[in-house]
């Protein structure tokens, strides 16, 4: 019985942060089938590291650490291994809804710049678009507030440099 | 674009989530959570089967020196194995301490770099087992070929013990994160375990450079 709630709340917590998610699948992913894998494989954990998470800490930051350490190794791995199982339907349903051309773009070069990160890179500015402070990016990655500040400022001249010779 | 514009965009990406995303939750009770395999899991049971195999090899040489104690070269080179894979089978149980300290819901940085450095460990240890490659090409040597073997036998055997001595003693030492620059080093690493320790290797790097306060 105890474990039925568990397994209730834990599918209400995975609904109410899909977005995050598939965010995150989508910023490792190139395709669809590996994005599937790693939603499966960041769920499982997310599962597995249940009982780690203290009610003292932010529950945003715990699900962002077990989320991109799972995605980072994923992302890092070579070789891709079939999934256990074989299921019927795709995890991730995202109904195509067409945009506007200037949103469609935007989406495009916003996914243009996040891939073209390295992994830690990657995962400080999905943090930063999140909107989450500086100190909860550190605490996350595990690094100083300072180098938080100063990675930041790096990917903006980077992003800067990058656009105007875009433009140019 | 710059990082606002950027933000407004990741803000217009979710607000396309929100409307458009559905996770299949049927999808994910039949996972039956508990009874996924994650990648992770497999690399635990793999070092634990070759941990055990690991075992049982050293047994089968022990009991080859128990059964055959009269040729001292046969039985010091069975030795020399043994030696060389307990050393990789107490490397491999340090391994799997490793693993179990693991935790995802870890600081990233900190997490990753266990990672690398498992990966890195792992493939190390099995360079280890390079130095076992000498006595397999003396075992087979008896007294009485070795009193009666004439030069050319000690010019072969001998240079074939002293290359394989040579090539494992050089693999361990310069297969290593400082040599990763030289030219010679990344020209031997051709093959994938090289490529994979390379990686692991360069990521440890970059983790250590990512915790510095670069100004």
């Amino acid at each position: 019985m105890e474990q039925q709630q568990d397994k209730e709340a834990f599918l209400q917590l995975v609904e109410e942060n899909q977005r995050i998610i598939f965010k995150i699948c989508n910023a490792y992913c190139r395709n669809k089938s590996d994005r599937e894998d790693l939603a499966q494989e960041i769920i499982y954990q997310l599962w597995k590291s249940g009982g780690s998470f203290k009610q003292e800490s932010r529950f945003s930051t715990w699900m962002y650490r077990v989320a991109l350490n799972v995605a980072i190794s994923f992302y890092r791995k070579e070789k891709r291994s079939i999934p256990a199982l074989s299921l019927t339907g795709h995890l991730l349903e995202i109904e195509d809804k067409p945009d506007s051309t200037e949103t469609e773009e935007r989406l495009m070069q916003l996914q243009q710049f996040i891939t073209q990160l390295k992994e830690l890179d990657r995962a400080l500015m999905i943090l930063y678009l999140e909107e989450k402070s500086y100190s909860e990016i550190a605490e996350i990655l595990g690094i100083t507030e300072t180098n938080v500040a100063t990675k930041i400022s790096r990917i903006k001249t980077r992003l800067k440099q990058q656009f105007s010779t875009t433009s140019n | 674009m710059d990082l606002s514009e950027l933000k407004a965009a990741w803000q217009a990406y979710d607000v396309k989530l929100q409307q458009s995303l559905q996770l299949n939750l049927k999808i994910i009770q039949e996972l039956g959570i508990q009874k996924v395999t994650s990648s992770f899991g497999k690399l635990i049971r793999l070092k634990i089967i070759t941990t055990i195999l690991g075992f049982l090899w050293i047994a089968f040489l022990s009991f080859l020196i128990y059964s055959f104690p009269g040729e001292p070269i046969f039985v010091v080179s069975l030795a020399g194995i043994i030696l060389v894979n307990a050393i990789g089978i107490a490397g491999y149980i340090h391994q799997l301490y490793i693993i179990h300290t693991i935790n995802f819901h870890d600081p990233i940085l900190e997490t990753q770099r266990k990672l690398a450095r498992l990966q890195a460990a792992f493939i190390r240890i099995s360079r280890i087992l390079f130095f076992q490659a000498p006595f397999y090409a003396i075992f087979f040597v008896s007294m009485n070929l070795l009193r009666n073997g004439g030069p050319l036998f000690w010019i072969i055997e001998g240079s074939v013990v002293a290359l394989l001595l040579f090539a494992a003693f050089w693999l361990y030492r310069n297969i290593s994160f400082k040599n990763l620059n030289k030219p010679f080093v990344k020209t031997i690493i051709e093959n994938e375990g090289g490529k994979a320790i390379a990686k692991a290797l360069a990521f440890i790097k970059e983790i250590e450079e990512y915790k510095e306060d670069l100004k």
